[in-house]
């Protein structure tokens, strides 16, 4: 297809496969976590896990953003979307989520007004070219995302835009990162650092998963090559006998994080008492709300949305796959019930989602060998 | 991608992706920054400097 | 030593034998998804129209149907172009309407020989525009050798039909070298693609200006015919089946094949050729360009023995210079198209699921 870059070069990961080989203890079984949903999709796209041999499990973890977003949220961002003359935008996952009672998409066809952007400054465009409609603009997303927000509502601000309002649903990583390691369900060996939020937090507060859990935990990029590289850093470290924090990408990824990102997340937002998280339950301090200061940018301030906690489905095994305890397709309704095009829960929708990526991505035998 | 052109008045950037493509990016988290800086950009937004060594 | 486990197999052949019966339609509103050419499209045709319409030659759910009318095999295809905006960088909803139904004809193995057109135009719509389309249907027209033979014009309040839709039939004569079937497909035949993917739903998703991107992408919409005649020379009765890879794109198009001849399909993604442009941008936007709808290439399936002579005819053609081998035809596992990665690890290619680019054709 396109000029392969070194980082997708198949010769070069046939070599990093040959020394993750070469760092495997012969009969050791190792459980190794990608937190970050973008990593899941990425190991599936390109088929990574071909590479390795069977004794080293990857286990999906709960970094999609789309998939942690409960019931109850989906159908305010519908009550939202149904308020009269809203324009309520928001990113393409989101549209096919199921609330109680369908999807965004289907509120679409049934006459409200959403549109699908690929950043908040589409939305704020939208808002611009519409001056006399109220424009809503559902956020999601972990902290790679939330700045963006939180610079588009300073922008909406200081434009003076009346009609611009943001449903903050962002949550941040460690909370359920520290909640899984806590669960006696999961025994884990290693984790795979989100890349992304790293750039904007940076490596420090990752240092408590080897510090508090003895657990090594590397920053890993996104090409087929990180995460093979970053897979063999984290054997090595095992071998070795090391726990610490490692970046493999050093090449995005500054140590110390964006300094300007998290003065502006502080200056927008504050942090929730405690956010539900689809599946994993009430989670203290996770979630990120408008601060004071930019009240009137707040939609769920600005127009009330009926904050009603829903239960998921009884069949929705959702919140066991996000934590990693079972793989999507032990999943008693994967596949059958539960499919792309009629999902019953969150990680069959997301391009993110763990369930998503194995159905259409590795749903297929595989053999791989064990060492 | 690679910074172009940069318009200080709106805090935008505008990039070229490594085949072509032009995206209007905000740049207040990376600034200050100047034609043929390579940034990282996730949804619309320049998140880091990336090694002048690096890909774009 | 090998490790497979079992439990996952059995799962994996739960599924698929879920995913082979005729899906049934039970939304209660009709969505874009259902426009998309995909999962919901297959579901909107197979569970609603068919049942209700079928006939031998509408259950074969290919581009044309065909009629045989004293001895007489015809091909004949409609189609309706809804396409925003109506202008976009390489053509124009006139240009796709002509080509389009001819293409569809093509693939059936018919030189397309007639169309009829049907405009209903939006009140207030400008005359200056009005004829500028009519004229490049005219200009299409001739370049595809077809006649216009028919039409009709409506026109609809302001606010419905987005400037102009435009409605088609198409109709030709099967060429006797055509022995084209998704039933003729085998293992060991070799797919080919007519060259680079994704430029047409790309273009028309910039042309929108919806999103602050910009890329050199115009619509690769031509006409077919010349190409098919090219095939089926080079391969006559090898020549198992060929498809149009229109919304939808290329991924639809080999699943859609591979379930109805429930064969298996893997494709080798570092050959499929894809213009830098058309990568850079679709990568930006989180868009796989496997499924991005294109108005100007098509597959072809053809026995091994005749591969190489079919990929040099089609080479030979202008505008298919880039055409090349993307993948082959298994058995196993049936209806699944999987994907040998660039980077050397394997995954499956599904069937659309919603709809990143609507009104795109």
């Amino acid at each position: 297809m396109r000029f392969v870059d070194e980082f997708r070069d198949p010769g070069l990961g046939r070599v990093v496969a040959g020394e993750i080989l070469g760092a495997v203890e012969p009969g050791r079984h190792y459980k190794v976590m990608e937190v970050c949903g973008g990593h899941t999709h990425s190991i599936y796209k390109y088929g990574v896990d071909d590479l390795l041999p069977a004794n080293v499990e990857l286990v999906h973890g709960p970094g999609c953003p789309v998939c942690v977003i409960p019931m109850g949220r989906v159908d305010d961002g519908i009550a939202l979307a149904h308020e009269p003359g809203v324009i309520f935008t928001c990113f393409g996952d989101m549209m096919r989520v199921p609330g109680s009672e369908g999807s965004l998409l289907e509120a679409k066809a049934a006459g409200a007004d959403v549109r699908m952007v690929y950043s908040p400054l589409d939305a704020l465009r939208i808002a611009r070219a519409n001056p006399d409609r109220p424009v809503v603009f559902f956020a999601i997303g972990f902290e790679t995302t939330a700045p963006s927000t939180a610079l588009t509502i300073m922008r909406a601000r200081a434009e003076g835009l009346q009609n611009f309002s943001v449903m903050c649903n962002h949550v941040t990583i460690v909370p359920p990162l520290r909640a899984l390691l806590e669960s006696p369900d999961l025994r884990l060996d290693g984790f795979i650092g989100p890349g992304h939020v790293a750039t904007v937090v940076g490596a420090r507060p990752f240092r408590f998963i080897p510090a508090d859990y003895g657990r090594p935990v590397v920053i890993a990029g996104f090409e087929p090559l990180d995460i093979l590289q970053s897979i063999h850093m984290i054997l090595r470290q095992l071998a070795d006998g090391r726990c610490e924090v490692e970046n493999q990408y050093k090449r995005v990824v500054p140590d110390e994080g964006n300094a300007k990102a998290l003065e502006v997340l502080a200056e927008v937002f504050e942090l929730r008492p405690h956010f539900e998280w689809r599946g994993l339950g009430f989670i203290s301090h996770s979630g990120l709300k408008i601060s004071e200061a930019y009240a009137d940018l707040d939609a769920e301030r600005r127009f009330s949305v009926p904050g009603v906690r829903v239960a998921d489905p009884k069949a929705c095994q959702c919140g066991e796959v996000l934590k990693g305890v079972i793989k999507p397709w032990e999943c008693k309704v994967f596949g059958t019930a539960c499919t792309p095009e009629r999902p019953i829960g969150t990680c069959m929708v997301s391009s993110e989602g763990a369930c998503a990526a194995y159905y259409n991505f590795g749903r297929f035998a595989r053999e791989r060998e064990v060492v | 991608m690679r910074v172009l052109a940069v318009d200080e008045a709106r805090g935008l950037a505008l990039c070229a992706g490594e085949d072509g493509a032009h995206l209007s990016v905000e740049i207040a988290l990376v600034e200050p920054v100047a034609p043929g800086d390579a940034l990282l950009v996730h949804a619309g937004t320049a998140l880091t400097r990336l090694d002048a060594a690096a890909p774009a | 030593m090998t490790e497979i486990s079992n439990r996952e197999q059995r799962i994996l052949g739960i599924i698929e034998t879920a995913r082979a019966k005729r899906p049934k339609f039970r939304d209660e509103r009709i969505n874009m998804a259902h426009g998309a050419g995909g999962r919901a499209t297959q579901t909107l045709i197979e569970g609603l129209l068919v049942p209700a319409l079928g006939n031998a030659s509408l259950e074969a759910l290919a581009d044309a149907g065909t009629v045989t009318i004293d001895g007489l095999d015809l091909a004949l295809t409609t189609d309706s172009f809804v396409v925003r905006p109506i202008v976009f960088p390489g053509g124009s909803i006139g240009e796709l309407a002509v080509n389009g139904t001819a293409n569809d004809l093509a693939v059936a193995g018919a030189r397309p020989q007639a169309l009829t057109l049907s405009l209903v135009l939006e009140e207030g719509l400008e005359a200056d525009v009005l004829r500028a389309e009519v004229e490049a249907i005219a200009r299409a027209a001739r370049a595809a050798d077809v006649d216009v033979v028919a039409g009709d014009t409506k026109v609809v309040e302001r606010g419905h039909a987005d400037a102009m839709y435009i409605c088609t039939t198409g109709l030709g004569r099967i060429d006797t070298r055509a022995r084209l079937s998704p039933a003729a497909l085998r293992p060991g035949d070799r797919v080919l693609l007519s060259g680079p993917i994704g430029e047409h739903g790309m273009a028309i998703m910039l042309a929108r200006g919806e999103f602050e991107l910009d890329a050199e992408i115009g619509s690769d919409t031509r006409p077919l015919w010349p190409v098919v005649d090219a095939l089926l020379d080079a391969a006559g009765g090898e020549l198992r089946c060929i498809r149009d890879a229109t919304r939808g794109g290329v991924a639809s198009v080999l699943n859609e094949l591979a379930r109805a001849s429930q064969v298996a399909m893997i494709v080798r993604e570092a050959a499929v050729p894809v213009n830098p442009a058309v990568a850079g941008a679709a990568e930006i936007l989180g868009i796989d360009p496997m499924y991005v709808a294109n108005e100007g290439r098509l597959v072809a399936f053809v026995a091994p023995e005749r591969a190489d002579a079919a990929l040099a005819a089609m080479r030979a053609v202008e505008g298919c210079e880039e055409a090349a081998e993307i993948g082959e035809v298994r058995t196993e596992p049936p209806a699944m198209v999987l994907v040998e990665t660039a980077f050397g690890g394997r995954r499956v290619m599904d069937q659309l699921v919603g709809d990143p680019l609507p009104r795109i054709c």
